[in-house]
């Protein structure tokens, strides 16, 4: 069936360097990868090994140092930052593991949001969209709460809302669970689960090996290289030893 | 004790810390109290200084009051039966209408500015000549003076100190009169007068009820009232009404105190000023605190700490107090030096007419002013941050105070503050708005002759009733040869004198009546009046409307001719034809005049008056003694100067011009008040302005700082850097707005004092508050680009980074 599958995130040969006082820090040294469309991928590794960075450049937060990157087919490892904040308004839903609500903002106003900074998106529009949303993570009873008034699962799950209501071609979710107790943490991963039955493309970043099952495929990353899973118990083990 | 030092040094160690923070505080400060010092010093010089004499609260200054005006002069008959029937006062004394200038020869011949005094005058002051004496009651029985007082700086110039000057001969306007004192000092606030003569009150010209030409000033005996002495005076006033119907008919004196007249005009000018500089303060106050609130929520974790040590929150207040205050006597002493400065240029550069300025200065008194305004601004500004820290350190102690966060009350309360900083400057930028628009309308009103090339001086043919040219024939024949010399000259379009420059510092109204109409008794009309010669029209560029102008063939023999103006045609012959009327003037040599000719209006007392009636009798046949001349050059009309003198000298080596002016100047000097009170104020609302930008900057800087993660979130999900800019200018232009909107509240509520310092410009006039809002919002928002264009390059990556 993956074989079938059209690409939508085609990576080759990425790389990126972070340059900080005269230190170089290879985060990420040539990483191939491709996600399909209607995929669901967990990406795990220790910390530090890249895996956030990686999901930042899929994200378009942040351009390579070198390597190629197709989205949709279109090359966007070059694209200025006017451009990649448009295509990350259209294509790209996030999930933060902080969640990331703005407090100042109701939980209406924050899956609005994203939907504002589009141009000529009618305000009935935006208002279904939100709505839509909002049922499908169970939170449409809370619109006019501030998320200082609701729990960190359901923060979450407004998060997700908030991806949500863009219509996504992916969406990219960094520990989603690793500010939540275990009991939440189950609830939103079931809830991701429930989104890609439905047909949404996922990467997640994870390094629960738990929750890393949910997934449809596990891609491992070690010191800024995807392995394989054999491969990356073998390093594990050198590194312990 | 102790701890008060600690605290201060702890202060001031805090302040070196942060150079950035400090350095924008301590300026801010100096420019708030800087300016509050400067314009203080000049309040307390020309306000709140003692009168220079003795006992000033005693002195009172008397106006003659009738049914049309109650500013008039007093009679020297009516002058006599006051001192000599009055209880009230211990003395009463009068000194001539104004200072005169007179051909004093010594080594060199000169004009030098004589005045007339009353027996006892100086004394009357509480002033004591330096050497000799001062003017007795036997000095004043004579029909011309035959003594002098010298002023302080006439003495000091033209006699060297000299202290035997005493019994000395000088010559002046042709008469021998003997030095009799020195005055310790000249008296710059009642006259410009170099040289002192008596009241020769044998003289004719002195014993007429209706020739109001003195100022009387009185001295109050100890513990008499001024209603005592109204009582005492209008008691004299109605006998003299009985004695004398025809001319003191309805003549009341009216009382001021001394200290009020001199001083009083110049009151609401500086208030107004005052005003100014207190409102720039309030909005430096402003932003310091905003900038302390901060400061203090970076530290909340140090007071967190303290109080979980057991400081009380007293001793925190205490402690932050002492900072804030510390920080604003820095700026105190800085605002001392920036006021030293501007005292400096508000001395050479503020308007010649408010007395005694050129002796404001940094002296102990406004010292103890700085210091005690720097105390009261930072407590004041202090407060609130004292209070906010000192609070939050005890009530979350060390649990919650990890990270910094702008708490609610922090952020409404540093939003007010921007919200009233605008709106203060507004209201400041409001009222300089509407004094310059004033002042341009007022520059651009046409004074109704033309100034440019035309040279003005003054030139004295002598006191009337002694000297070589005591006949006005004389007088005329001088002119002729001095016209006629002076016309030949290369570079000399034309020329011509009058007896009153327009917009000069003296104008002359002569009563008169219309012969056929019928008057009460003591009842005049009443106009201004001039002298001149045939040349005056032409040079001033004064259109001749009807009839003819003064020429040649006006001379004494021939019958007695005048002009009139528009407006006197307007207010005595309204739909008449005016020429050919007569009119008797009082004291005219002529029986009756007839008006040959009406000439336009000219602005005669200052441009923002409506015009008068005026008269413009020929030199030739009314010539008084003492001229302006004016002289309409080719080219730069100064260059003339040296070869005007030459002329004078020429037909008569004893006189001298003075007060040599192009008539350019005369027209600036009319506009001096306007012009500084609008420049003073425009200076302190851009002051403010900059103050309000600076501090809407600060405020949204700070947020900008506190709302980075924010804004990263909002940029992951595709906002784009426009969208971030508008965010932060719309924060920062909604503040604006709303500061905007109180401001143009307080504007129409503050401008009202202006009312009357406004020429053609109505108070709430919407077109400067338009263009000033406009300005204002331009500004602020420029100011909060800064941090906008900041928060645009915020890296979208923060959202991603958990801490
Ligand atoms: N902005 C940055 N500047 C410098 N180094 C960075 C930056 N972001 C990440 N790194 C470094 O790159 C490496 C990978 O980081 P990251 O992608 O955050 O790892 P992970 O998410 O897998 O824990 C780490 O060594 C990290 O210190
Ligand atoms: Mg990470």
């Amino acid at each position: 069936m993956a074989e079938t599958r059209q690409p939508l995130i085609q990576i080759e040969e990425l790389t990126k360097v972070f340059y900080t006082d005269e230190i170089e820090t290879h985060a990420l040294s040539g990483v191939h990868l491709t996600i399909s469309k209607g995929e669901y991928v967990a990406m795990s590794g220790p910390s530090g090994c890249g895996k956030s960075t990686l999901l930042s450049i899929i994200g378009l937060l942040d351009t390579p140092t070198a390597g190629k990157y197709l989205l949709n087919n279109k090359p966007v490892e070059n694209l200025d930052f006017g451009d990649r904040s448009r295509l990350r308004n259209q294509e790209i839903g996030f999930i933060f593991q902080s969640f990331n609500l703005i407090g100042d903002l109701t939980v209406y106003e924050n899956v609005e949001l994203p939907l504002t900074y589009r141009q000529k998106m009618p305000s009935a529009d935006r208002k279904k969209r939100v709505m839509e949303s909002l049922e499908r993570v169970g939170m449409a009873h809370r619109v006019r709460h501030y998320p200082s008034q609701l729990s960190g699962g359901q923060q979450q799950r407004v998060a997700v809302a908030r991806a949500l209501g863009g219509h996504p071609s992916i969406l990219l979710a960094d520990e989603p669970t690793g500010n939540l107790d275990s009991r939440n943490g189950e609830a939103v991963m079931e809830l991701l689960q429930n989104l890609h039955r439905e047909g949404a493309t996922i990467c997640m970043v994870t390094h629960d090996p738990r929750f890393a099952k949910h997934a449809e495929r596990e891609v491992h990353l070690f010191d800024g290289k995807v392995v394989a899973e054999e491969e990356l118990q073998k390093l594990m083990a050198d590194v312990h030893a | 004790m102790r701890g008060l030092l600690q605290d201060v040094r702890y202060a001031l160690r805090q302040l070196r810390k942060n150079p950035g923070f400090t350095a924008v505080a301590v300026i801010t400060l100096a420019l708030g109290i800087g300016a509050n010092i400067a314009i203080f010093s000049v309040i307390e010089a020309v306000l709140l200084r003692p009168l220079p004499f003795k006992s000033p609260d005693q002195l009172v200054w008397m106006n003659g009051k009738l049914p049309l005006s109650d500013e008039a002069a007093v009679s020297p008959p009516d002058f006599r039966d006051y001192r000599q029937d009055n209880r009230a006062f211990s003395c009463l004394a009068v000194m001539g209408y104004s200072a005169g200038p007179s051909n004093l020869v010594g080594d060199k011949p000169e004009q030098v500015l004589t005045q007339i005094a009353s027996a006892n005058f100086f004394n009357c002051l509480g002033m004591r000549p330096l050497v000799g004496r001062e003017f007795t009651l036997s000095d004043e029985q004579t029909n011309l003076p035959q003594v002098a007082v010298l002023g302080y700086g006439l003495w000091k110039r033209d006699f060297g100190g000299d202290r035997n000057v005493i019994g000395r001969t000088i010559r002046i306007d042709g008469a021998d009169l003997t030095v009799v004192g020195v005055l310790p000092s000249d008296l710059p606030l009642l006259t410009e007068a170099q040289l002192w003569l008596p009241t020769p009150m044998l003289n004719s010209g002195m014993n007429v009820r209706l020739g109001h030409s003195l100022k009387m000033i009185g001295r109050l005996r100890s513990g008499v009232t001024l209603q005592q002495s109204q009582a005492d005076l209008d008691a004299i006033a109605l006998r003299l009404q009985k004695q004398y119907p025809d001319t003191n008919k309805d003549w009341f004196i009216r009382q001021r105190r001394l200290r009020e007249v001199l001083l009083g005009p110049t009151r609401p000018i500086l208030l107004l000023m005052w005003g100014a500089a207190a409102l720039l303060l309030l909005i430096a106050c402003a932003n310091v605190t905003n900038l302390l609130l901060a400061r203090f929520v970076s530290r909340q974790k140090e007071f967190a700490l303290r109080a979980a040590l057991g400081a009380s929150r007293a001793r925190m207040v205490r402690e932050a107090l002492t900072g804030s205050v510390t920080l604003a006597l820095i700026g105190g002493t800085l605002g001392a030096v920036i006021a030293y400065g501007t005292v400096y240029l508000l001395r050479s550069f503020g308007p010649s007419d408010v007395p005694r300025l050129g002796s404001s200065n940094i002296d102990l008194v406004v010292l103890g002013f700085n210091f005690g305004i720097s105390l009261l601004t930072g407590i004041i500004f202090g407060l609130f941050p004292a209070f906010q820290v000192s609070g939050s350190a005890s009530a979350n102690k060390l649990k919650q105070a990890g990270r910094a966060s702008q708490s609610v009350g922090h952020k409404r309360m540093s939003s007010a503050l921007v919200i009233g900083e605008i709106a203060i400057s507004l209201t400041l930028l409001v009222s300089a708005g509407l004094l310059l628009k004033s002042f341009w309308r007022l520059t651009h009103v046409s004074p109704g002759f033309q100034t440019d090339h035309v040279i003005t001086a003054k030139l004295s043919l002598n006191a009337p009733e002694y000297g070589p040219y005591n006949d006005p024939t004389q007088r005329a024949r001088f002119w002729q040869q001095f016209e006629d010399r002076v016309k030949a000259l290369p570079g000399v379009e034309e020329v011509g004198a009058t007896s009153a420059l327009p917009l000069g510092a003296t104008h002359y109204d002569n009563p008169f009546h219309i012969p056929g109409r019928t008057y009460g008794p003591s009842d005049f009309d009443d106009a201004q009046f001039r002298q001149v010669t045939p040349g005056y029209l032409s040079v001033m560029r004064i259109p001749l409307i009807q009839g003819r102008w003064i020429g040649r063939q006006d001379v004494a023999v021939s019958p007695g001719a005048i002009v009139v103006n528009q407006a006197f045609a307007n207010r005595f012959f309204p739909h008449k034809n005016v020429l050919g009327q007569r009119l008797q003037l009082m004291g005219d040599p002529q029986q009756t005049r007839e008006i040959v000719g009406v000439v336009g209006n000219v602005s005669l007392i200052s441009l923002s008056e409506p015009d008068w009636p005026e008269m413009y009798a020929p030199y030739a046949q009314y010539a008084p003694s003492l001229i302006n001349i004016v002289v309409r050059a080719k080219g730069n009309p100064i260059n003339l100067v040296a070869a005007l003198q030459a002329q004078v000298s020429a037909v008569d080596k004893t006189i001298t011009l003075s007060g040599v002016r192009s008539m350019d100047d005369v027209l600036e000097t009319s506009v001096s008040q306007p012009r500084f009170s609008s420049q003073l104020i425009g200076v302190f609302a851009l002051l403010a302005l900059l103050l309000a930008a600076i501090g809407l900057y600060g405020v949204v800087a700070y947020s900008v700082s506190q709302r980075t993660n924010e804004i990263g979130i909002r940029m992951a999900l595709g906002a784009s850097r426009q969208d971030v800019l508008r965010l932060v200018l719309r924060y920062g232009a909604g503040l604006a707005l709303i500061g905007t909107a109180f401001g143009f509240g307080a504007s129409f509520a503050a401008t009202r004092v202006l009312t009357s310092m406004l020429f053609e410009v109505s108070a709430s006039d919407p077109q400067t508050f338009l263009i000033v809002a406009a300005l204002l919002m331009a500004v602020v928002l420029g100011a909060c680009y800064i941090p906008a264009r900041r928060a645009a390059k915020v890296d979208p990556m923060v959202a991603l980074r958990y801490e």
